[in-house]
């Protein structure tokens, strides 16, 4: 198990390096034009170009500057994101300061996404799986259904529409200066962009669930249980779910650490100033450096992410150890 | 002078602007002074964030020019912060006694400052002095700032030497004792005083650890000083008091209530003084300001009350929902302006550079249309010439480009196409390869990019094809001001004269000075070719330049003055032709309803915020 | 003499299942069962027939442009569709779609928006399957070093954040005039099209890899080997139809995350250019206004969620086709 988890770990690290190699290339040395101008933002004096210019070591040879980019990946305090290259000349502070003051909006939102999205995709997933074209199947897959195939800024705005300006059931976009994130949740500013984004995958998972324990009750193992006496609740639950959720476990941890580096559409409906609001908005600033930093931070979630849903796989299905 | 909403003072020797009548309904509320009370929380909404993170020297835009001159930075002359028809356009003395007295050979100006204002926490026990506003104008003058109307200064004996690096200090500026401002100018200029009503002239307090520093408090924040401005107006931002003004600048923590992108919020000053200010009324408590979110979220919020108001233009469905409902029409406020919006070409790019091209594009572009597009006639009259026609009256029907309903006549465009060298074959059409795929470049807030998809069929059926980039307000109006961008057309921009004054509205627009590292001369006009080619640009051949017809309207007076920018404006429609005017700009704002006394500040052309108040003080 | 005719299914009498039968297996071609199962999901034929209809109309779009209404999608119409505040009029009988806020034609917009989701759909999920089959079968053929090296290299590729790198890309050289590589790399279909494609191609490779394992065990195989056919044909030959099934079924299944993950570019304003009309371009477009043109909310909404639904239908239908054991 120790030597799987190593070589996993290992092989993420390997990944975090194409990563810093390939984000390196795309935002420093492939876009034509002086980096330190495009660094520089919307604050192009010569003095601001010159700090760019010699913070990013465009004076140095090329793997100075790959060095000191690629600190920016590694998470450990002082390099990570350093102030040094990864700093925002628009509005003079560092890279690191903006995102982390957006964090908790981000983690708020996926997070509580997430729990909503698993606790509506994993029931449905199950009863449809266990009830073959019955009612509550055809109800679960038609949800499901309808859930892949509305795109979800067209879902957030319908909703922000109905239910906060109509109906008036939940607030408005945004939080109010000064309210902090746990305070939000509770005054059900979430609620609408947890639906919003939980719509699509429980639809998604309902129906990966479905099919994979539908396969999986087929197979023998099931059967052994079923001969053993064991209740039916038993075997789906404590067998059958458990070896089908597999596929669930793994895409999960891909679209939580994806989702951590902002769900850019639904922050944007709903006003949220999280992190994936922040990339956007930078990008239609031409500030440079900080969609570099947001790149970066979901990268390196999702590399991170990918290394604890291997571990997960892990203790699920033993034949993994092995491998 | 300020980037889409911003007017400034009048000299009080120009007589036209207080008489100018504007030609749409300018709608007033019925302001009773009684009956308005003090207390609550302003919200408003910004679709964009600002433009320089507020700093005074480098702002330059309507809705910042309104957070610095209502809140945060009196000047030694200001105004009464009323609309247009109220005065507003009229030099008053703000942190001055009086207005300045004058010498005979019209060289120097004196200013007398009112003793006993005190700066906002932590500096409260610092008064405004005369070397306050020595060392603003020290720092407008040093090139590491940057700021973006200097050339008001040039004026100024010595303040062009500090910018070439010859001198440290100005010499036209001495403060002979701590409340005398002497001002030496080097040639009589008599619209002098409204220059020390922008933002860039706010006293800056001597540094406490260090009180010979000479840029005081604002030592080493070239890029940052918005934060850290020390209030002498009725706000501060939350969190200033906090500052520590003696460790080294980039020690310095800013104010919690400034979140660059996010939020910000401004507090009661405490040491403003009511008295000294006869014009700010600060009925409000705090302003809360949050940046981000679309204009129709941000309409539907001031609907509902959870804002009171945003800093864009409402969109047509939102003018036409205040418009009809009864119970919303009186907060859809709208105001005249001495603002433009229009289409800039840049005379170094291609197909740009050639006069028969431009005079072609000021026939084929369907102004009425653009006009439906934004909302309407309440958004203002169609523009036919450059300088609107409330600052020169005398051009009202002076229309060069007349076209039936001003839709725009393909058939003129074309004429005027066809003795283009880019029409080879003089069929009216463009057709060299400059032609093609030019850069336009938009702004993406709604409803621009409309209009920008309007303006490229109109450019289509002359021949021209482009190709468009979107970017935020400010974003957009950076790339369209930085002549290193070499961007051949920006349709999205608007204009509104810095003061009441003609050359105030020219100035920044066509003068050689206002290049860029400057601002906003943004057709290149008066650039030389060693200019061009130190920018890169393919064309090098000088471009027109009329800085003389310019320095010949500065001394004149009355009548004359105004004729004689009258025909600056004619001799840019038909000769030089940089821009298609499209739309003379009123100002127009809603509001939630419980917002009481909305006047526009005419000195910015924007919701005047020093004076709101709030329905029962809530 | 009478020629002995091996029994039919038909010969059973009518009323019986047409599946788990020998006798169907020797007359009829894999390919027809699964017509016949396929057949049997009347949702999936009718999305069928909808994606069909839409084929046609993207097809047929420009032609409909120029001879049915006589204008295309970018002309505007500014007096005849805005009133005069600029709110667009509603579906008449010369705009049936209604207008959009600028001014044009939202019928026509609707069937170009239609070959841009198709164009992303079978271009782009096309490369995919391309470079994934590829990939797979030669990774699963030859085994051994090959397959430690392409799987590596796939992994590592289903390990990068692609769609935030395109973000990056699409920043990077967005910005500049001409875009990157002398304008290779520009914002644009072509642009989301290839990343869509590096997004997919893993997917397809690991799940072609995996059936090519399981096949080449078997003895249709080892017989081919035997007659002598070399490498290459066997992979063409023998494995490749096979897989094409799964592949299929996963084709359709993706190609609506594909269309709605272009939707979405778009609606960010990083995907088509302005004048390609886009439902997802659309929808954004209408996010504002919808409270009082509906039909610019409801019309490219429709045809997007009808499009994406019609191809997880399909897909559904194939899937349930080709597993045995999903008895009707």
């Amino acid at each position: 198990m120790t030597r799987y988890l190593l070589r996993r770990a290992l092989f993420m690290i390997f990944v975090l390096w194409v990563v810093s190699i390939l984000t390196f290339l795309i935002f420093v040395k492939l876009p034509p034009g002086n980096p330190a101008v495009r660094a520089a933002g919307r604050t192009q004096t010569p003095e601001t170009i010159a700090a760019a210019k010699h913070a990013l070591g465009l004076d140095r040879p090329v793997w100075v500057q790959y060095a000191r980019f690629a600190k920016g990946l590694v998470p450990w305090p002082g390099w990570f994101l350093n102030k040094q290259v990864y700093f925002s000349y628009s509005n003079f502070v560092p890279v690191r300061t903006m995102i982390f003051s957006r964090l908790p909006v981000t983690l708020m939102l996926a997070a509580g996404a997430a729990v909503v999205w698993l606790l509506i995709g994993i029931p449905v997933g199950i009863i449809s799986a266990i009830r073959p074209h019955s009612a509550a199947d055809r109800a679960g897959m038609l949800f499901a259904l309808f859930g892949v195939s509305a795109p979800v800024f067209w879902l957030s705005y319908v909703l922000l529409y109905v239910f906060w300006f109509r109906l008036h059931i939940v607030p408005g976009s945004g939080i109010p200066i000064g309210e902090g994130v746990i305070s939000a949740a509770l005054h059900g500013r979430f609620l609408l962009p947890w639906f919003a984004l939980a719509l699509t995958y429980s639809a998604f998972y309902a129906r990966i669930l479905r099919s994979s324990l539908i396969d999986t009750m087929h197979e023998d193992f099931i059967r052994t249980a079923r001969a053993k006496g064991l209740s039916e609740r038993r075997v789906i639950l404590g067998h059958g779910v458990r070896v089908a959720i597999t596929p669930i476990v793994t895409l999960f941890g891909i679209d939580l650490g994806y989702l951590l580096g902002g769900a850019i559409i639904v922050e944007n409906v709903f006003n949220l100033q999280g992190v994936g609001q922040l990339g956007i908005q930078s990008l239609f600033t031409n500030d440079f450096p900080v969609v570099m930093g947001v790149t970066i931070l979901a990268a390196v979630f999702i590399v991170v992410a990918n290394l604890v849903v291997d571990v997960m796989y892990a203790f699920l299905d033993p034949r993994v150890r092995y491998e | 002078m300020v980037r889409l909403v911003k007017l400034g003072a009048l000299a009080a020797a120009l007589t036209f602007v207080a008489t100018a009548c504007s030609s749409s309904a300018v709608r007033q509320q019925p302001s009773s002074q009684a009956g308005l009370q003090r207390g609550g929380v302003f919200k408003i909404g910004l679709a964009s964030d600002v433009h320089q993170a507020l700093d005074p020297a480098k702002e330059y835009y309507t809705i910042g020019w309104e957070f610095l001159h209502c809140c945060l930075t009196r000047t030694l002359l200001g105004f009464n912060l009323k609309g247009p028809n109220e005065d507003g356009n009229t030099l008053q003395p703000d942190l001055a006694t009086a207005l300045p007295t004058v010498s005979s050979d019209g060289l120097t100006w004196t200013f007398k400052i009112r003793s006993g204002i005190h700066y906002a926490p932590p500096l409260q026990d610092q008064t405004v002095q005369a070397q306050d506003f020595i060392r603003a104008l020290l720092r407008e003058a040093e090139s590491a700032t940057a700021a973006s109307y200097p050339f008001y200064y040039s004026v100024i004996k010595g303040f062009d030497d500090v910018t070439a690096g010859k001198a440290k200090t100005i010499s036209g500026l001495s403060a002979p004792d701590p409340s005398t401002l002497v001002v030496t100018l080097s040639s009589p200029a008599g619209y002098f005083p409204y220059t020390l009503t922008l933002p860039a002239t706010a006293p800056i307090p001597a540094s406490p650890s260090d009180p010979s520093a000479p840029l005081g408090a604002a030592t080493g924040h070239i890029l940052n000083y918005g934060q850290f401005i020390v209030s002498t107006g009725p706000y501060m931002f939350k969190g200033a008091d906090t500052i520590d003004y003696t460790k080294p600048a980039d020690q310095q923590s800013g104010p919690s209530g400034f979140q660059a992108g996010k939020s910000y919020v401004l507090v009661r000053n405490p040491s403003w003084d009511p008295a000294t200010d006869p014009y700010r009324k600060a009925y409000v408590n705090e302003i809360d300001v949050t940046v981000g979110g679309t204009v129709a979220d941000l309409t539907n919020k001031i609907q509902s009350g959870d804002l009171n108001t945003m800093d864009a233009l409402p969109t047509p469905e939102g003018v036409r929902l205040f418009e009809t409902t009864p119970s919303l029409k009186p907060y859809l406020h709208s105001d005249a302006t001495f603002g433009t919006y229009y289409i800039n070409m840049n005379l170094a790019m291609a197909p740009f550079d050639d006069l028969n091209v431009r005079k072609a594009v000021n026939w084929v572009v369907d102004k009425a249309g653009l006009q439906r597009l934004v909302g309407g006639p309440i958004l203002g009259p169609i523009a036919t010439h450059n300088i609107p026609n409330t600052m020169v009256p005398s051009l009202n029907s002076y229309d060069p480009y007349a076209t039936p309903s001003e839709s725009g006549s393909v058939d003129k465009a074309k004429a005027a196409m066809m003795q283009s060298k880019y029409d080879t074959n003089h069929d009216g059409l463009c057709d060299a390869p400059e032609c093609k795929n030019v850069l336009m470049v938009i702004d993406q807030t709604d409803p621009n990019p409309k209009m920008a998809a309007l303006i490229q069929s109109d450019l289509a059926s002359i021949g021209i094809t482009v190709r468009t980039q979107q970017f935020q307000t400010t974003t957009m109006y950076t790339k369209c001001e930085t002549a290193t961008e070499q961007v051949p057309i920006c349709p999205s921009e608007g204009w509104y004269a810095d003061f009441a004054d003609p050359y105030a509205f020219v100035t920044g627009l066509f003068s050689a000075a206002s290049l860029t590292p400057s601002c906003c001369d943004d057709s290149e006009l008066g650039a030389t070719s060693a200019q061009l080619a130190g920018w890169k640009y393919k064309i090098t051949s000088a471009t027109p330049n009329i800085d003389g017809d310019l320095a010949a309207c500065i001394p004149l007076q009355g009548t004359q003055r105004t004729d004689c920018y009258a025909s600056i404006d004619k001799n840019l429609m038909e000769n030089i032709v940089p821009w298609v005017p499209y739309r003379f700009a009123n100002e127009v704002v809603i509001t939630s309803p419980n917002v009481r006394n909305y006047h526009l500040d005419a000195s910015t052309g924007w919701i005047s915020l020093a004076l709101i108040a709030l329905n029962g003080g809530k | 003499m009478q020629v002995a005719t091996r029994p039919t299914i038909d010969s059973f009498g009518p009323g019986l299942p047409e599946v788990d039968s020998v006798a169907s297996v020797a007359t009829r071609t894999p390919r027809q069962i699964i017509w016949r199962h396929f057949r049997k999901d009347q949702l999936a034929i009718a999305s069928l027939v909808f994606l069909a209809l839409m084929i046609a109309a993207a097809i047929t779009a420009p032609l409909v442009a120029r001879y049915l209404v006589h204008h295309g999608p970018n002309q505007l119409f500014i007096n005849q569709t805005l009133d005069q505040y600029g709110v667009p009029k509603g579906p008449n009988h010369q705009f049936w779609f209604g207008a959009d806020d600028a001014g044009r034609d939202l019928f026509v917009r609707v069937l170009y928006g239609a070959r841009t989701s198709l164009i992303v759909a079978f271009f782009a999920t096309g490369i995919s399957v391309v470079i994934g089959v590829s990939v797979g079968l030669v990774s699963g053929f030859y085994r051994g070093r090959v397959d430690t090296v392409l799987s590596r290299f796939t992994d590592i590729i289903m390990s990068l954040p692609v769609l935030l790198l395109a973000l990056g890309l699409v920043a990077g050289c967005g910005l500049a005039a001409n875009g990157c590589l002398g304008g290779l790399i520009r914002p644009g279909l072509l642009l989301v099209s290839y990343v869509i494609a590096l997004f997919n191609w893993p997917y397809v490779s690991r799940l072609v890899r995996g059936e090519v394992l399981r096949l080449r065990k078997k003895e249709f195989v080892e017989a081919a080997a035997a007659v002598g056919s070399n490498n290459a044909r066997i992979m063409l030959r023998e494995i490749l139809p096979n897989v094409v099934a799964p592949v299929l079924v996963f084709t359709t299944l993706i190609i609506p995350n594909n269309i709605l993950f272009e939707a979405a570019l778009s609606f960010l304003g990083i995907g088509v250019p302005a004048t390609t009309p886009s439902w997802g371009k659309m929808l954004s477009d209408a996010g504002s206004i919808f409270t009082v043109a509906w039909w610019m909310m409801v019309f490219p909404g429709l045809f997007l969620f009808l499009t994406t639904l019609a191809f997880n239908l399909v897909g559904d239908g194939l899937r349930d086709a080709l597993d045995p054991r999903t008895i009707r």
